[in-house]
C-alpha cells in the first residue's frame, strides 16, 4: 500500500515534469536561430516574404509563444502530435515507424551488455588485483574510449565485408531478419555500455565483498553460489541497477552515431534530422518521449530497489 | 537483386549530410551535405571538360533485363508528393514514379514527356498538348485536367509547398480539351524548366480523395510513370516495380529499391559488399576512398553548386571595394581544390553556376568566349592583397568573424586557410564553427558577421535564376545594389528564354566580378558511384535530378 502510494506520487510528479520539459523545449526552440518557415521553403534564397507568411500562418508561427504551446498541448492531450514541418506527414507515424527499431536495438544491446558486463565486473571485483581484474579494467577503459563511429566501421569491415557474416546496413524486416541486421549495431552500442556497467559492478562488488557478513558467510562454509549470488550480487545490485537503467534509457532514446553508421532509421537519426530542419513538432514529440522513457526507468529502478532491499520498503512511509 | 540473366545487383543512393539538402528544382541554399548534388555528364563533359571517370568505362550490354537494383541516398524520401518535399533525395524517388509534363536531357534541353508538344507563343503564355496514350497505374487515361490540376495545387493560395517558390510568376493554369495553358504574370524564362523539374503529374481523383495524406506511406499517390510504388515508408525506403503498361519505352530495370544510408563510408562498404548498386551524390570529401575501391566506378560531372565568399557591402570595411579585392587576392581557391574536394571542383569564374551557362550556350567554344568577355576574378597573391588593402581606409588590417557551417565539410578548412593568409596582411579572421541553422540564420541577419560563406545550387538551366536573387531584394547577403545594376537585373529576369539571357548576363557579371560583393570560389562537381556491373548509358548528368533515371541503367558488358 505504501509502495502504491509512492508510485502514485511519482506518477503525478512525472506528469508535472513532462509538462515542464515540454514547455522548456518549446521555449528553447523558439530562441534557436533560423526560421522553420524559411527552412521548409528551401532556404533564404527561395523564401519570398509572401511564401514565408503563408507557412508561418499555416503553422501558427506568428502567434504568441504561449498560444502556440497551448495549441500543441491541446493536440497532445488528444494524442495528436501534429504534422512534421519537414515532410508534412503526421509526427505520430514517424515515431511509430522508428521507435520499434530503436527499441529493438536498445534491448538487444542491453541484453548483450548485462550478460557480459555483470559477470565480468563481479569476477573482477571479487578477484581484485589479479590479472583478470587488470584485464577487465583495461578492457573497460578501451571500450569506453573507443569512438563509436570508428568501432562501427571496423566491425562492418571485418564482420560484414571480410567475413560476410552480417549485413552492412539496414534494420531488416521480421523478427529473425531484424536480429540478424541488428547484431553488429547492438555489439557496437554494447561495447561502451559494457565498459560502464562492468566498472560499476566491479566497484560495487569490491565494496560488498569486504563486508563482515560476507566474511562470516564464507567462514560458515555457506556455498559459494549463495555467497556470491545471494549476498554479494544482491547487495551490490543497487548501484548496478541504477546505472543499467540509465544506460537502457539512453539507448532507447536514440543511439545516434550507431544508427547513422549502420543506416538504421531510428529515433536518433530522426531527431538529428529534425533539429537540423528546426522541425519543432517532431523535436517536441521525441523530447517528450525521451523524458517519458527516462522518468519511467527511474521509477522502475526505484521500485526495483524496494524489491531488492527490505530496508527501503520499511522507509517508504516514513 | 538479380538480373534475369544471372548476376546479383543492388543499388543505393545517399543524403547530409545532414541531410543535406538542396532543392533540386529551384535555387537552394546548400545547407546540407558537402554540397554535391546532381550533375550533367554528357553536356558537362562536352562543355566544361569537367566530366571524368576514375576507372575504365565499361560499355552497356544492350537491353539485357535487370531484375532489380538497389540505390542509396543520404537522407530519406520524405514524401511521395513534390508539394510536401522538394529535396534532391526525395526527387530521386519521385522521378521514378511520376511523369513530368516535359523532361530534361543531359544537355539541359527540354524534351516531350506527358506533353507531346509545347509552345511559348508569347513571353507570358505556355501551351502544352497532352498526349492521348498515357495512362495512370489504375488504367485510367491521363487527361489535360489531371495535368492542370497537378500544377494548380502548387500555386493554390493556401499552398505552403517549397516548390511553389519557382512558380511565383504563374497567374493561371487551365485545361481545354487536350491542351493545358499556363499564363504568367510577367515573363519568366525559368518557368519553361518547371514543367520538367517540378510539374509532376498526379491523378486528380486519387489526390483529392487522399487529401492531406497524399504522398504518405498509406496514400503515396497515383502516377503515370513507368514504375508504380510497391512499398514506401520514410524509414525503410521505397520499392518500385515496372507497371508493364507504360506509354513510353520501358526501362530494362524491372525493380528499383531506394534505401537511405546517411554515412558515405557505410554506403561505400555496402557497395563493395554488393548490397548497393548505385549511390547518388557522394560527398566529394568522401570520394577518395571510393576512387580506390575496385568494385565501384565513379563518375564526376559538372555539378550545380556554386560556392562563394560574401561580404556585406554596407558594413565597413567591406563597403570599400579595395578591401573586397584584397579578400579575393587572399583566397587560395585553386590551391585548395584538391584538399577540399579531392580535386573534384573547378575555380568559379562568376556567381552563376557554370552548368547554367554551359547548358544554355551548349557550345564549348562559345562558352569560353563568354567567359573571356567578363573580368577575371583576382587570384591568390599576398603581395597584391597587401597592395589593394593599402589603398583602403584599413591599410593596417582589421578583425572580422567568419561563421562556417560544420555540416559543409569544405567551409571550415577553407576559412582556416583564408585566415592564415589574411594574417599576413594584418587582417584577423576569427573562424567560428556553427550549426547549419545558425549559419543559415546569419546569412540574412544584419547583426551577424558581414563576412559569410555561401553555397548555392542551380535549380534550372537558366543563368538568370541566381543574379536577380543574390543581387536583388529576395536574398542578398552582400546588400550590394546600384540603380544601374537593378535595371540590368530586371532585364535579365524578364528575358523571354534562357538563350536570351546570355547577352543580358554579361553586364551583370562585369559589375559583379569588378565590384566583388561576392567572391566566386568553386563550381563543385557531382559524384555518382555505381557498381561495376552497371553503366549509366549516355553518360551521367547533373540534370538526372529531373530524369527517370533507371531508364539509363544498363548491364555492363
Amino acid at each position: 500500500m505504501k509502495i502504491a502510494s509512492f508510485v502514485a506520487r511519482r506518477l503525478v510528479a512525472m506528469v508535472a515534469i513532462l509538462l515542464v520539459v515540454s514547455f522548456l523545449v518549446f521555449c528553447l526552440l523558439s530562441l534557436a536561430p533560423g526560421d522553420p518557415a524559411v527552412i521548409l521553403l528551401g532556404g533564404p534564397s527561395k523564401a519570398t516574404p509572401e511564401a514565408v507568411a503563408k507557412v508561418r500562418a499555416a503553422y501558427h508561427l506568428d502567434d504568441p509563444l504561449l498560444a502556440q504551446y497551448w495549441y500543441w498541448l491541446q493536440d497532445v492531450l488528444r494524442f495528436d502530435f501534429g504534422r512534421s514541418i519537414r515532410s508534412q506527414l503526421p509526427v505520430i507515424d514517424a515515431i511509430r515507424e522508428r521507435f520499434p527499431i530503436t527499441a529493438a536495438l536498445a534491448v538487444y544491446s542491453f541484453i548483450i551488455t548485462i550478460v557480459i558486463a555483470i559477470p565480468l565486473g563481479l569476477a573482477a571485483g571479487v578477484r581484485r588485483g589479479t590479472r583478470l581484474d587488470r584485464t577487465v579494467t583495461a578492457g573497460s577503459l578501451v571500450g569506453f574510449a573507443a569512438p563509436v563511429f570508428a568501432l562501427a566501421v571496423f566491425l562492418i569491415y571485418v564482420f560484414a565485408v571480410q567475413f560476410g557474416w552480417f549485413p552492412v546496413y539496414g534494420a531488416g524486416k521480421g523478427a529473425i531478419d531484424r536480429i540478424y541486421h541488428l547484431t553488429l549495431p547492438a555489439i557496437t552500442l554494447a561495447i561502451g555500455q559494457i565498459a560502464i556497467i562492468a566498472r560499476q559492478t566491479r566497484a560495487a562488488t569490491m565494496d560488498v565483498a569486504t563486508q563482515d557478513y560476507v566474511t562470516f558467510a564464507r567462514v560458515r562454509a555457506v556455498p559459494a553460489r549463495t555467497v556470491w549470488g545471494g549476498y554479494v550480487l544482491r547487495n551490490a545490485a543497487l548501484p548496478v541497477i541504477t546505472i543499467s537503467g540509465l544506460v537502457l534509457a539512453f539507448a532507447l532514446t536514440g543511439a545516434v552515431l550507431v544508427e547513422q553508421s549502420f543506416a538504421l532509421p531510428g529515433l536518433g537519426t530522426l531527431l538529428v534530422d529534425s533539429v537540423n530542419a528546426l522541425d519543432v513538432p517532431v523535436i517536441q514529440a521525441i523530447t517528450l518521449l525521451t523524458a517519458f522513457v527516462i522518468l519511467s526507468f527511474n521509477l522502475i529502478i526505484d521500485v526495483a530497489y524496494f524489491a531488492l532491499d527490505p530496508r527501503l520498503r520499511r522507509g517508504v512511509g516514513a | 537483386m538479380t538480373t534475369s540473366t544471372t548476376s546479383t545487383i543492388r543499388t543505393v543512393v545517399r543524403g547530409p549530410a545532414l541531410a543535406c539538402v538542396v532543392a533540386a528544382a529551384s535555387l537552394v541554399l546548400a545547407g546540407c551535405a558537402s554540397g554535391s548534388s546532381g550533375g550533367d555528364s554528357t553536356s558537362a563533359a562536352a562543355s566544361t571538360s569537367a566530366s571524368a571517370s576514375s576507372s575504365s568505362e565499361p560499355t552497356p550490354a544492350g537491353d539485357t533485363p535487370i531484375d532489380s537494383i538497389t540505390a542509396a541516398i543520404q537522407s530519406p524520401v520524405l514524401a511521395m508528393d513534390i508539394l510536401k518535399a522538394n529535396d534532391v533525395p526525395t526527387r530521386r524517388a519521385l522521378t521514378i514514379a511520376y511523369d513530368r509534363v516535359l523532361k530534361i536531357d543531359n544537355a539541359g534541353q527540354l524534351q516531350p514527356m506527358i506533353a507531346e508538344s509545347w509552345a511559348n507563343p508569347t513571353p507570358t503564355t505556355f501551351t502544352y498538348e497532352i498526349r492521348s496514350d498515357a495512362t495512370f497505374w489504375d488504367g485510367t487515361p491521363v487527361t489535360a485536367e489531371d495535368v492542370a490540376y497537378s500544377a494548380a495545387r502548387i500555386i493554390a493560395p493556401d499552398s505552403t509547398a517549397a516548390v511553389a517558390a519557382g512558380w511565383g510568376a504563374v497567374k493561371s493554369v487551365t485545361a481545354s480539351g487536350s491542351t493545358v495553358t499556363v499564363l504568367l504574370k510577367q515573363p519568366d524564362n525559368t518557368f519553361a524548366y518547371r514543367a520538367a523539374l517540378d510539374w509532376f503529374v498526379v491523378q486528380k481523383q486519387y489526390s483529392e480523395a487522399a487529401g492531406a495524406d497524399l504522398g504518405s506511406p498509406t496514400k503515396p499517390g497515383m502516377g503515370s510513370g513507368p514504375y508504380k510504388i510497391t512499398s514506401y515508408s520514410v524509414a525503410d525506403g521505397a520499392t518500385f516495380d515496372l507497371t508493364g503498361t507504360y506509354w513510353g519505352e520501358e526501362p530494362t530495370v524491372k525493380q528499383v529499391v531506394i534505401q537511405t544510408i546517411p554515412d558515405p563510408e557505410t554506403a561505400r562498404l555496402a557497395m563493395v559488399q554488393g548490397d548497393v548498386d548505385v549511390y547518388f551524390d557522394v560527398p566529394l570529401a568522401a570520394t577518395r576512398q571510393y576512387d580506390k575501391a575496385e568494385e565501384i566506378a565513379m563518375t564526376y560531372v559538372t555539378g550545380g553548386y556554386n560556392d562563394m565568399l560574401s561580404m556585406r557591402t554596407t558594413t565597413a570595411p567591406f563597403d570599400d571595394v579595395n578591401v573586397r579585392t584584397a579578400m579575393a587576392y587572399l583566397s587560395d581557391t585553386a590551391g585548395l581544390t584538391q584538399p577540399l574536394f579531392n580535386g573534384r571542383a573547378t575555380v568559379a569564374k562568376s556567381i552563376v553556376p557554370a552548368i547554367q551557362i554551359s547548358s544554355t550556350i551548349n557550345d564549348q567554344a562559345k562558352t569560353d568566349e563568354f567567359y573571356a568577355g567578363i573580368p577575371a576574378i583576382p587570384t591568390f597573391d599576398i603581395a597584391k592583397a597587401k597592395e589593394a588593402l593599402a589603398k583602403s581606409s584599413v591599410a593596417g588590417g582589421f578583425t572580422v568573424d567568419l561563421p562556417v557551417d560544420t555540416s559543409q565539410p569544405w567551409m571550415s578548412p577553407y576559412a582556416q586557410n583564408l585566415a592564415q593568409n589574411a594574417k599576413q596582411v594584418g587582417i584577423i579572421i576569427n573562424v567560428k564553427n556553427v550549426a547549419a541553422g545558425d549559419w543559415g540564420a546569419g546569412l540574412t541577419d544584419p547583426k551577424a558577421s558581414p563576412l559569410q560563406l555561401l553555397a548555392l545550387g542551380a535549380g534550372t538551366p537558366s543563368p538568370s535564376e541566381l543574379p536577380p536573387i543574390i543581387l536583388g531584394t529576395i536574398f542578398n547577403p552582400s546588400a550590394y545594389t546600384t540603380p544601374a545594376l537593378t535595371k540590368q537585373l530586371d532585364a535579365l529576369a524578364a528575358a523571354p528564354t534562357a538563350a536570351d539571357t546570355i547577352p543580358l548576363l554579361t553586364p551583370v557579371l562585369n559589375t559583379a566580378n569588378t565590384e566583388l560583393p561576392y567572391i566566386p570560389l568553386y563550381d563543385e562537381q557531382t559524384a555518382l558511384a555505381m557498381g561495376k556491373d552497371y553503366v549509366w548509358e549516355g553518360g551521367y548528368s547533373y540534370w538526372a535530378i529531373g530524369q527517370t533515371w533507371p531508364e539509363y541503367i544498363r548491364m555492363a558488358s
